[in-house]
C-alpha cells in the first residue's frame, strides 16, 4: 500500500499543467476547499481492558476548508475514520459459538476476535506568519481538535473522546512555482478527556450509553495526565489554475493516564486535492 | 527540480519508517499458563464486584488453584483449572471465551458452550395464543390473548430510550381497556438497565426507588463507588398504571431483564410468574488475557430497593409455573394459559 502512495506522488511530480497559471491566483488572500483521502495504521495499549498491544488501521475521508491571508491561515478539517483493530499477537484468532438446532444438531459459528472502530475528528486551527521571508516561512498558532475513538468488539480497547488545545508550529518552503513543502508540529497542552471509569461500564439511570459516557466521565486534563504529539510533513504540487494536490505523512501520538494508562500511536498517509475559489474582485 | 526530488524523497523516507511502533512501549507478553492464570486471578481481584455479596475469599481461591497451574500444561488443562476456579463465583455474567476451537465458551449456565431454552418459545405464543399481533420499537411484540387480556413481549433491552417511548406511545393507549396484562420476558437475555427503568415508568403511578448499585472503583476488593439510587418516574398517560400485570420470567430472563423485573416487582399490581430468573444483574465488561482468550466479569453490586442482592440466585416467582419442554414443542404454553386464567378471574 505504501508503494502505491509513493507511485501516486511520483506521478504528480511528473504531471505538468497545461494552463499558464496566473501567479496572483495563488497569492493571499485565498480560500481553498479540499478533499482528503488517506489510510493509517495504529498501535495502542489500553491497560484499562488488557495488557495486550492492539494494532489496527483506518480508511479516512476528510474535508478541508482553508483560508489564507497575508499573515494568517485558518483551517477547518473534518475527518471520518473507519477501521478495525486486533490484538497484535493474535491477528487471526476466532471466538467459537455453538447453537442447538431444531433437529438436535449443533451449529458452530466462528467470529473473528477483532473489533471495528469509528473515529470522527474535527480540527479548527489558526496560524500567524512570523517574519517576512519569501521562500521559507515560519508560522505559529493553535488548534482545537476533537477526536472520538469508538471501538466496537469483544474488547473495547481505547474508547475515548478528547477535545484538546494544542500550540502549532508550521514551516513552509516554497521550492518553486509549483512545488511547496510544509511541516507542522503540535503538542496538546490541555484536554477535555472522556474515558470509561475504572470499572469499565457506562450505564447511568435514565440515560442512553452515549450520553452517560460523555456526561459522567469527562474531565479537564493537562500535561501531567494527557500528552499528545502530532507531526506532519506535506508536499504540495500545484496542478493547474485552481487545483493543488498534496501528499502528507502524519504521526500522531497520544498518552492518557486515567483510570489506567492508554497509549496510542498512528502513522497516517494522506492525499488531498484542493480547489482554489476565485477571488471576489 | 533536483532539490525538489531530494526533499520529496526525504519526506517519504520519513513516512516509510512508520515509526508508530517505536512510540509504544509494548508490554511483556507473559503468554504462559502461569502468566495467564495470574492475570485472570488478578483481574478478578481488581475488578469483580461480588466477593462480599457471595462471601468469597479470593485469596483463598488463589491458594487452592495456583498450585494446579504449571508451565508446560496444555491449553485444555489450563481451561479446566480456570473454569473450575470461575465456577466458584456461580455467576452467569462470568463467561470465558477461548480462541481454541476445541474448547467451548464457558459459563455456569452453559452446557458444552450451548445455551438452549426448551421451556419457552415466543413462536408458540405468536402462533397459538396471540391475536392482533403487532410489533413496535424493534423489540416489542404485543396484542391480545383474549378480549380483555393484553400481552407485551420484550425480546431484549438493548435499544434506545426513545425506542421505548415510541413503542409505548402506541401500545399503552391500545391496551387501555385491558383487564390485565401479561408482560412476557421469558427469553429476554438483558440489555440496558435504563431501558427497563423507562419501560417500568409506563406502569407506575408515582416515582419510586427500585434499585441501588455500586461498582468497583479501585484494585482493593473494598473499593467501590458510592451507592447510586435508581428511581422509576411515571411515564405516558397512565393508561397501564392500575392494570394487574403478570410478569413472566424463566432462568433465561437475565441481566437488564432482571433489573427491569426489580423495577416492576416494586409495583403492587405486578405478580411474577413462571420460573426463577438467571441471577446475573451486574454490568459485565470484557477483558483479555495474554493468550488472546477473553472473559467477562461482574464489576457491580446491584441490589433491590431494600438492599437485598439476588446475584447468583435470581428472582423467584410468586407463582411457580414451569412449562414442560415436550408441551412447548407441541405448541402448548401451559404457563401462559395459567396467566390468562389468573388474570381473567
Amino acid at each position: 500500500m505504501k508503494a502505491t502512495w509513493i507511485a501516486l506522488c511520483c506521478c504528480l511530480l511528473g504531471v505538468s499543467g497545461h494552463a499558464q497559471e496566473k501567479e496572483e491566483f495563488f497569492k493571499p488572500p485565498k480560500f481553498q476547499l479540499g478533499l482528503q483521502l488517506g489510510i493509517s495504521t495504529f498501535s495502542m495499549v489500553d491497560k484499562a481492558v488488557s495488557p495486550l498491544l492492539y494494532k489496527g488501521n483506518f480508511r479516512r475521508v476528510g474535508l478541508q476548508f482553508l483560508y489564507t491571508s497575508e499573515r494568517s491561515r485558518f483551517e477547518l478539517n473534518l475527518q471520518g475514520n473507519l477501521g478495525s483493530y486486533y490484538p497484535s499477537a493474535f491477528p487471526n484468532d476466532h471466538v467459537y459459538f455453538k447453537e442447538l438446532e431444531e433437529d438436535g444438531s449443533v451449529k458452530e459459528t466462528k467470529v473473528p476476535a477483532r473489533g471495528s472502530v469509528l473515529s470522527p475528528t474535527v480540527k479548527l486551527g489558526y496560524w500567524h506568519t512570523l517574519g517576512n521571508a519569501d521562500k521559507l516561512q515560519f508560522s505559529a498558532g493553535a488548534a482545537i481538535t476533537e477526536q472520538l475513538f469508538y471501538p466496537q468488539g469483544f474488547v473495547s480497547a481505547g474508547l475515548m473522546n478528547v477535545v484538546s488545545l494544542s500550540p502549532q508550529l508550521r514551516v513552509t518552503y516554497a521550492a518553486a512555482a509549483r512545488h511547496q513543502f510544509e511541516a507542522n508540529l503540535s503538542t496538546a497542552v490541555l484536554g477535555l478527556v472522556t474515558r470509561p471509569p475504572y470499572h469499565g461500564t457506562l450505564t447511568q439511570p435514565n440515560q442512553n450509553l452515549e450520553g452517560a459516557f460523555l456526561k459522567h466521565n469527562t474531565s479537564w486534563q493537562s500535561l501531567n495526565k494527557l500528552q499528545g504529539l502530532q507531526a506532519e510533513v506535506q508536499y504540495q504540487y500545484r496542478m493547474g489554475l485552481r487545483t493543488t494536490a498534496a501528499a502528507s505523512y502524519q504521526l500522531n501520538w497520544l498518552r492518557e493516564k486515567d483510570p489506567k494508562p492508554f497509549t496510542m500511536a498512528e502513522s497516517a498517509y494522506n492525499l488531498s486535492f484542493l480547489y482554489l475559489f476565485p477571488k471576489s474582485n | 527540480m533536483k532539490n525538489i526530488i531530494i526533499i520529496v524523497g526525504i519526506c517519504f523516507g520519513v513516512a516509510l519508517c512508520s515509526c508508530e511502533d517505536s512510540l509504544i512501549n509494548e508490554p511483556p507478553l507473559k503468554n504462559s499458563p502461569v502468566g495467564n492464570f495470574d492475570l485472570l486471578w488478578q483481574d478478578f481481584h481488581d475488578y469483580y464486584g461480588l466477593f462480599e455479596v457471595k462471601k468469597i475469599n479470593w485469596d483463598s481461591v488463589y491458594a487452592v488453584y495456583k498450585p494446579q497451574v504449571h508451565e508446560g500444561m496444555s491449553e485444555a488443562e489450563f481451561y479446566a483449572v480456570s473454569t473450575s476456579m470461575l465456577s466458584i463465583l456461580n455467576d452467569a455474567h462470568v463467561t470465558l471465551f477461548p480462541t481454541n476451537p476445541d474448547l467451548p465458551r464457558w459459563s455456569v449456565d452453559l452446557e458444552d458452550g450451548i445455551s438452549h431454552q426448551e421451556d419457552y418459545k415466543f413462536e408458540v405464543v405468536k402462533e397459538n395464543y396471540l391475536q392482533n399481533h403487532k410489533q413496535a420499537g424493534g423489540v416489542f411484540d404485543w396484542g391480545w390473548l383474549s378480549d380483555s387480556i393484553g400481552y407485551i413481549h420484550v425480546d431484549h433491552f438493548m435499544v434506545k430510550l426513545a425506542d421505548v417511548d415510541d413503542a409505548m406511545k402506541e401500545i399503552a393507549p391500545a391496551l387501555k381497556k385491558a383487564k390485565g396484562i401479561v408482560l412476557d420476558i421469558r427469553d429476554a437475555p438483558g440489555g440496558q438497565d435504563p431501558v427497563g427503568q423507562r419501560l417500568a415508568g409506563y406502569f407506575a403511578q408515582e416515582k419510586y426507588l427500585y434499585m441501588k448499585t455500586r461498582k468497583r472503583s479501585g484494585p482493593n476488593p473494598a473499593d467501590f463507588t458510592d451507592w447510586l439510587n435508581w428511581y422509576v418516574d411515571p411515564m405516558g398517560g397512565g393508561e397501564l398504571k392500575d392494570k394487574p400485570v403478570i410478569l413472566m420470567t424463566t432462568r433465561f430472563t437475565g441481566s437488564g431483564a432482571e433489573t427491569f423485573s426489580l423495577a416492576m416487582l416494586e409495583l403492587p399490581q405486578v405478580t411474577q410468574a413462571g420460573d426463577t430468573t438467571a441471577g446475573a444483574f451486574s454490568d459485565n465488561p470484557m477483558r483479555q488475557l495474554y493468550n488472546g482468550w477473553m472473559f467477562s466479569l461482574s464489576v457491580g453490586d446491584f441490589r433491590d430497593a431494600s438492599g437485598e442482592s439476588f446475584e447468583g440466585r435470581g428472582l423467584a416467582p410468586a407463582l411457580l409455573w414451569e412449562n414442560n419442554p415436550a408441551d412447548v414443542k407441541a405448541g402448548k404454553d401451559e404457563a401462559l394459559e395459567k396467566a390468562i386464567q389468573h388474570l381473567a378471574e
